[in-house]
C-alpha cells in the first residue's frame, strides 16, 4: 500500500495517543479540559490531525525536553565491564527500576535510599576487586606504586570515568582526597576509597549535559564528549570507547559528518547487538518471561529450561534480523523462520537442520510468522493454565500499534468467563464480551487474540481446545489495516502493511533512545525524521537506529533544563 | 529522654557516630562541620518526658467484600458486632476505628488504568494520578511527608518494608512526587542490617569500614552539592533527592542508634512464598523493635502486590475446584464476588478470596497486638503515641467508594478508638490531614487541593 506523507502519519496517530475510538469507554467524566492542558491529542484523531511534521515547521529545531539521565542497571553494568574489566555485573544487586516504561525512562523513579546504598555497595565491591591487582590498574613505571603514579592514573582514569575532562578545580580536589585517605590508611586503601567516590559521583552515574551555545538558535549543541556517550549510550548502553573518546578530545564530534561516521561505526560494533535485544525485551514485555508460573499440572513438559530455551529464541531471532537479515519491521512481524536448539524444536515440534546449538527453523504443521508466533511473546500473553485473547490482542494494540484502550468502568465485576468443559477458551470470552458495558473496547481488542489460538499459554502448536477444532479467525478494527485474517501468518502481514504499526516502533524506539516519553507539541519534528527513515528505507530497523541521530531531540538541548 | 543502654555491641558496630567518627570529620574540615551540625539536628528530638509520635501504615492488596465487611447490629459509635470478615481483629478491637464512608475521590473519575495501580498511588499520597505520563503525583505520600516532618529526629527517617521488594505502582503506597518510590525492603535480615548493623562484621571492621564510608560519602555529596546550582528544573529535583538519600545514609552511619544486641539473626526468617507466616513474625518483631528504640518513627509495611499476577498461600490449605490459578491466586479470586455471600459454604473462589482476607487481617492483629504489649515511656506503650492506618488499593471490585480502612492506636490522644465511625461517602483526603495531625504535623489540607476540607470530624471522640 501506499505509504502515508509525514504529517498524515503524524496527525492521524500521534503516539501516546490514548485510543478514544468506535465507542470505546474511557471512563465516566474523562477529563477533556485537562487532556487539552497536557497536550494529550486524544481527538487529534478526529479534529483531522496536527501538523508537526510539516517540513516548514521544522526549520527551527525543536528538541524537546531533554532530562538528565541516569545509568539504568543494564548501562551500569556495562560501563563498569568497559571500564575496569569487571564482568560482575554489580548493578543487578540494585533494588530493581520502578515501572516507567523502559527501564531508562529519565522521569520514572529518582535514587531514594536504598538506591544509594546500592550504589555504596556496588562501588566498595568493585573498587575491591580493582585493587586486588593494582599493579594492573595503575600501570606503575616503578616497582612500587607511588602517590606520582597515582596522580597520573587518575589524570588517565578519571575522565573515562566521567566520560569527559577534568576541570583543574576536580583535579585537585581528588588528588587531595587521595592523599588524605593515603595519608590515613595508605595507597591501596586510598586507591579503593578513590574509585567508590569516582563511581558514586554525580558524573559517572548520571549523563550530566551542560552543552555550548549553538551560535544560530537559542538552544544548546552538546559539546564533543556529551556526544559521544549520547552516542554510545544509544548504540552499545556504555560508555564511550577509545575511538570515540579521541574523536571528543579532539572536538571532532559535532559535525553531521562526525556524528554520521560515528553513528555508524557504532552501529557495526557487536555491542550494538545487546542494546537492540535488551530494547526488543522491554517493548514486546517478554524481559518477565522466565518469571511466569506457569500451572505445571496443566503443562507438565514446560520446564524452566524450555522458558530460558524460548528466551534465546527471540534474542536469536531478532539478532538474526536485524543483523545478519533486512532488518526490516516486515521480516521482524512474517519471517518464516524461527532460532531453536534441539529441546525446544521437540517441544514446538518443528524440525531442526542438522547442527548443534540455536539454529534456524521453518514451520511446516506449526506456524512460523516472525515475532507473532514467538513462544516467549505467546507465553508472557497467556494465563498460567489457558490462553488469554485479551492479553495477546492487548499485545498487539498496545505494543504494536500504540494504541492504549482505557481501563474498565470502575465497578464493573472483572470475572473471567467461567470455566466450562464444554466450550473453547474463545467461545467463552465470545460470550462474555457480549455484555454491552464491555464490548465497545473488547471488540477493539479480542477479535485480534482470538486469532494466536492456535498457540497454547506456552507458545506450543495446538489445533483443538477442549476438544474443539481451534478457530484462529480474527479481525482488526479501528486500524489503518483493517479486516478479516486467520492465524499469526495472516495477521502479522497484515500489520507489516500498517502505517499505524511502523509509526509505533518509530515512538517506541524514541523512548528508549531519549529516555523519555514524547512530548506531542514538542517532539514531532524528531519524531518525522524517525517516520522518514523507516518509510524511505522499507521499514529498516537500523536505519531507524542511525537516524535517531539525526534528529533535533538528539543534536540539541533546551536551555531551561542543564546549563545556568 | 528514655532511658537507654548503649551496649557494647552497638558501640562496636561503629553506629555510635560521635565516638568513633569525630576525629575524622575535624581532619576533613568544613565539608566535616556540615556533617556534624547535621548530625546535632538530627539529635533534637521530641521534647520533655513524652515519648515520640510514630506512623505505621499496612497495606493489604486486593481489598474486600462489602458483603462480608461492615460491622452489623450496629446501635452506635461504639455497640456494633464486628463482620465476619473483621472478626480477626476482635482481639485488638478496642484498639481499633472502623472507617465508612470514605472515597477515593480523587481518582475516581480521572485517568484510570486498571484498578490497581490508581488505587496504590493515591491512597497515601490523596493526589490526582497522571496514568498516562509514567504515574506522576504531584505529592510525597503521607508517610514520605511525615518521615521528613517527625522521622528527621530518628536515625532512620522512613523504613519501607513488604513481602515483595522494589517499587511498584500497583502494591507500593510510598510515592515520591518526583517519580517513583523507596524500595521496599523484602528480609529481615535486611532489616536487622538497617536497624542493628551487619552481622557479619567485628567491631574494627566495622569501625574501619563506617570511617572509610563517611570519607567517601562526604565527598560525595559534596560533588552533588556542587552540581545543584548549574542545573534547574526537575533535574534539580532529581539530583536534590538523591542529596537528600546520601545524607540519609550519612546519618545512618553517624547517628547514635542503641537499640541494644537485637535479636540473634539466626532466629530470623527469610521471605518464604510458601508460608509467609515465619517471614511475618520475623518482621512484626523487627518493626516493633525498630520504633521501640526509636531507631525509626515512620514505617510502611505492605504484603504483597495488588492486581493479577501469582500471588498464593498454599500454607492456608485452600480447597475448591482443580485449578491452582482459578481457585487460590489472590487477584483471580477476588474478582468473584457473586460467591462472597455465600463464602461460609466454603469450597468457592470468593471463600478463598474471604480465607487469603482473614489470614492478612490476622497478622494484622497480632502486629497491632504485639504493638499493644510494647512498653513505651514509664507506664504507656507504643500504641499509646502512635497510629496504624491499614489500607487497601480499592474496596471492591475496583470500585474505590467506601474504602476499606482500619485505623489503631491514640495517636498520643488524638484518637479516640474502640469505635466504627460513618462519614458517608467523603474524600478519604480528610483521613489523611488527620492522620498527619494526629502525628503533630499542623496543616488543613493534603493532596489534591479541590478535594480538601480539613480534617475529619469526631476522631478524638
Amino acid at each position: 500500500m501506499a505509504r502515508m506523507s509525514n504529517a498524515r502519519l503524524l496527525g492521524v496517530w500521534l503516539p501516546s495517543t490514548l485510543a478514544l475510538v468506535g465507542g470505546c469507554y474511557r471512563g465516566a467524566g474523562a477529563r477533556v479540559e485537562d487532556a487539552a492542558e497536557t497536550g494529550d491529542t486524544t481527538g487529534a484523531a478526529e479534529s483531522g490531525g496536527v501538523d508537526d511534521g510539516d517540513p516548514l515547521a521544522c526549520a527551527t529545531p525543536q528538541p524537546g525536553r531533554s532530562p538528565l539521565r541516569r545509568l539504568s542497571a543494564f548501562e551500569y553494568d556495562n560501563t563498569i565491564a568497559d571500564l575496569l574489566g569487571d564482568d560482575s555485573r554489580p548493578a543487578q544487586a540494585l533494588p530493581a527500576e520502578g515501572a516507567g516504561g523502559f527501564d531508562n525512562n529519565a522521569d520514572a523513579a529518582s535514587a531514594g535510599r536504598l538506591v544509594v546504598e546500592g550504589y555504596m555497595a556496588a562501588a566498595e565491591a568493585v573498587a575491591a576487586r580493582a585493587v586486588e591487582r593494582l599493579d594492573e590498574l595503575l600501570q606503575c613505571p616503578t616497582d612500587t606504586p607511588d602517590a606520582a603514579c597515582v596522580g597520573a592514573w587518575i589524570d588517565a582514569f578519571v575522565p573515562r570515568a566521567w566520560r569527559r575532562p577534568l576541570t583543574p578545580d576536580e583535579r585537585a580536589d581528588l588528588s587531595s582526597f587521595f592523599d588524605d585517605a593515603n595519608a590515613q590508611w595508605g595507597l591501596e586503601a586510598g586507591v579503593a576509597l578513590l574509585l567508590q567516590r569516582v563511581l558514586q559521583s554525580p558524573h559517572f552515574l548520571y549523563r550530566v549535559e551542560f552543552g555550548v551555545d549553538d551560535p544560530t538558535t537559542s538552544l544548546r549543541q552538546l559539546t564533543d564528549h556529551e556526544m559521544a556517550s549520547r552516542l554510545s549510550y544509544l548504540f552499545w548502553g556504555s560508555m564511550p570507547d577509545e575511538h570515540a573518546r579521541e574523536l571528543a578530545d579532539a572536538a571532532s564530534l559535532h559535525t553531521d559528518a562526525q556524528i554520521e561516521a560515528e553513528a555508524q561505526r557504532m552501529l557495526a560494533d557487536a555491542r550494538s547487538r545487546r542494546t537492540v535485544l535488551h530494547f526488543h525485551a522491554q517493548w514486546l514485555g517478554y524481559a518477565r518471561l522466565e518469571d511466569l508460573d506457569k500451572d505445571p499440572a496443566t503443562f507438565p513438559d514446560y520446564t524452566p529450561a524450555i522458558a530460558t530455551a524460548q528466551r534465546a529464541e527471540i534474542d536469536a531471532f531478532i539478532g538474526s534480523v536485524v543483523f545478519e537479515g533486512d532488518a526490516t519491521l516486515r521480516s521482524l512481524l512474517t519471517a518464516p523462520y524461527t532460532m531453536i536448539d534441539e529441546p525446544l524444536a521437540g517441544y514446538y515440534g518443528l524440525e531442526l537442520s542438522p547442527g548443534a546449538g540455536v539454529r534456524q527453523a521453518s514451520g511446516t504443521d506449526r506456524e512460523v510468522s516472525g515475532l507473532m508466533t514467538q513462544g516467549a511473546i505467546l507465553a508472557v500473553a497467556a494465563k498460567p493454565t489457558e490462553t488469554h485473547p485479551i492479553a495477546r490482542g492487548l499485545f498487539v494494540r498496545e505494543q504494536l500499534l500504540c494504541q492504549i484502550p482505557p481501563p474498565p468502568p470502575p465497578g464493573v465485576a472483572l470475572e473471567p468467563p467461567p470455566a466450562d468443559p464444554e466450550a473453547s477458551t474463545r467461545e467463552r470470552y465470545e460470550r462474555h464480551r457480549s455484555d454491552p458495558a464491555c464490548e465497545g473496547c473488547h471488540q477493539l481488542i479480542d477479535p485480534i487474540g482470538f486469532g494466536f489460538e492456535n498457540f497454547d499459554a506456552t507458545g506450543r502448536w495446538r489445533t483443538s481446545d477442549n476438544g474443539i477444532a481451534i478457530d484462529a479467525s480474527g479481525a482488526l478494527h479501528d486500524t489503518d489495516v483493517d479486516g478479516p485474517f486467520t492465524g499469526p501468518s495472516e495477521l502479522g502481514a497484515k500489520l507489516a502493511d500498517s502505517d499505524q504499526v511502523l509509526a509505533c516502533m518509530a515512538t517506541q524506539w524514541f523512548r528508549y533512545g531519549y529516555g523519555r516519553t514524547e512530548t506531542p507539541d514538542q517532539d514531532g519534528c524528531s519524531l518525522s525524521v524517525l517516520e522518514d527513515s523507516l518509510v524511505t528505507s522499507g521499514g529498516d530497523v537500523r536505519e531507524l537506529l542511525l537516524a535517531l541521530t539525526r534528529t533535533d531531540a538528539f543534536r540539541y538541548r533546551p536551555v531551561d533544563e542543564g546549563g545556568q | 529522654m528514655p532511658h537507654r543502654i548503649l551496649s557494647r555491641r552497638t558501640m562496636l558496630r561503629g553506629t555510635a557516630g560521635a565516638l568513633i567518627a569525630l576525629p575524622l570529620l575535624e581532619a576533613m574540615g568544613d565539608a566535616g562541620a556540615a556533617t556534624r551540625e547535621l548530625a546535632n539536628g538530627r539529635r533534637g528530638t521530641a521534647g520533655g518526658d513524652l515519648q515520640p509520635l510514630r506512623f505505621l501504615t499496612t497495606y493489604i492488596p486486593g481489598g474486600m467484600s462489602h458483603a462480608t465487611w461492615w460491622p452489623t447490629e450496629v446501635t452506635s459509635e461504639t455497640q456494633f458486632e464486628l463482620s465476619p470478615a473483621l472478626a480477626p481483629l476482635a482481639p485488638v478491637r478496642e484498639h481499633m476505628i472502623v472507617l465508612r464512608g470514605l472515597n477515593l475521590t480523587v481518582v475516581e473519575n480521572g485517568d484510570a488504568f486498571d484498578g490497581h495501580r490508581e488505587g496504590s498511588m493515591a491512597v497515601l499520597t490523596g493526589s490526582r494520578v497522571d496514568a498516562v505520563q509514567n504515574w506522576r503525583i504531584d505529592n510525597d505520600s503521607l508517610d514520605l511527608h511525615l518521615a521528613q516532618q517527625i522521622g528527621a529526629s530518628s536515625a532512620i527517617p522512613s523504613l519501607t518494608l513488604g513481602a515483595v521488594g522494589g517499587w511498584a505502582n500497583h502494591g507500593s503506597i510510598s510515592h515520591y512526587a518526583a517519580g517513583g518510590g523507596p524500595d521496599r525492603i523484602q528480609q529481615p535480615a535486611d532489616l536487622f542490617t538497617q536497624i542493628f548493623g551487619n552481622p557479619d562484621l567485628d567491631a574494627s571492621q566495622i569501625q574501619a569500614l563506617t570511617l572509610r564510608r563517611q570519607s567517601v560519602l562526604d565527598r560525595v555529596r559534596g560533588d552533588y552539592e556542587s552540581l545543584v546550582p548549574k542545573i534547574s528544573g526537575a533535574d534539580r529535583q532529581r539530583i536534590d533527592a538523591h542529596l537528600e538519600a546520601i545524607r540519609t545514609v550519612e546519618m545512618s552511619l553517624v547517628n547514635q542508634v542503641d537499640c541494644g544486641e537485637g535479636p540473634d539473626p539466626a532466629t530470623l526468617a527469610a521471605l518464604d512464598d510458601s508460608n509467609l507466616n515465619p517471614w511475618f513474625d520475623s518482621m512484626k518483631q523487627l518493626v516493633v523493635l525498630a520504633l521501640q528504640c526509636d531507631a525509626t518513627r515512620v514505617i510502611s509495611l505492605t504484603f504483597r502486590n495488588g492486581g493479577g499476577g501469582a500471588s498464593y498461600f498454599p500454607w492456608l490449605g485452600l480447597a475448591g475446584g482443580d485449578a491452582e490459578y482459578a481457585y487460590r491466586e489472590h487477584h483471580e479470586t477476588s474478582h468473584f464476588t457473586d460467591d462472597f455471600v455465600e463464602y461460609a459454604a466454603g469450597e468457592s473462589r470468593g471463600g478463598n478470596f474471604a480465607r487469603i482476607l482473614e489470614w492478612h487481617l490476622t497478622k494484622l492483629a497480632e502486629l497491632v497486638q504485639a504493638l499493644a504489649e510494647a512498653p513505651d515511656g514509664i507506664d504507656g506503650t507504643l500504641l499509646d503515641r502512635m497510629l496504624v492506618l491499614n489500607t487497601s488499593e480499592h474496596s471492591q471490585n475496583h470500585g474505590k467508594n467506601d474504602m476499606p480502612f482500619l485505623l489503631f492506636g491514640r495517636g498520643g490522644g488524638a484518637i479516640q478508638p474502640g469505635r466504627y465511625l460513618q462519614y458517608g461517602g467523603i474524600p478519604h483526603n480528610r483521613l489523611l490531614v488527620s492522620v498527619m495531625n494526629a502525628m503533630g504535623v499542623a496543616g488543613d489540607s493534603f493532596g489534591e487541593p479541590s478535594l480538601n476540607d480539613g480534617p475529619l470530624p469526631n476522631l478524638a471522640g
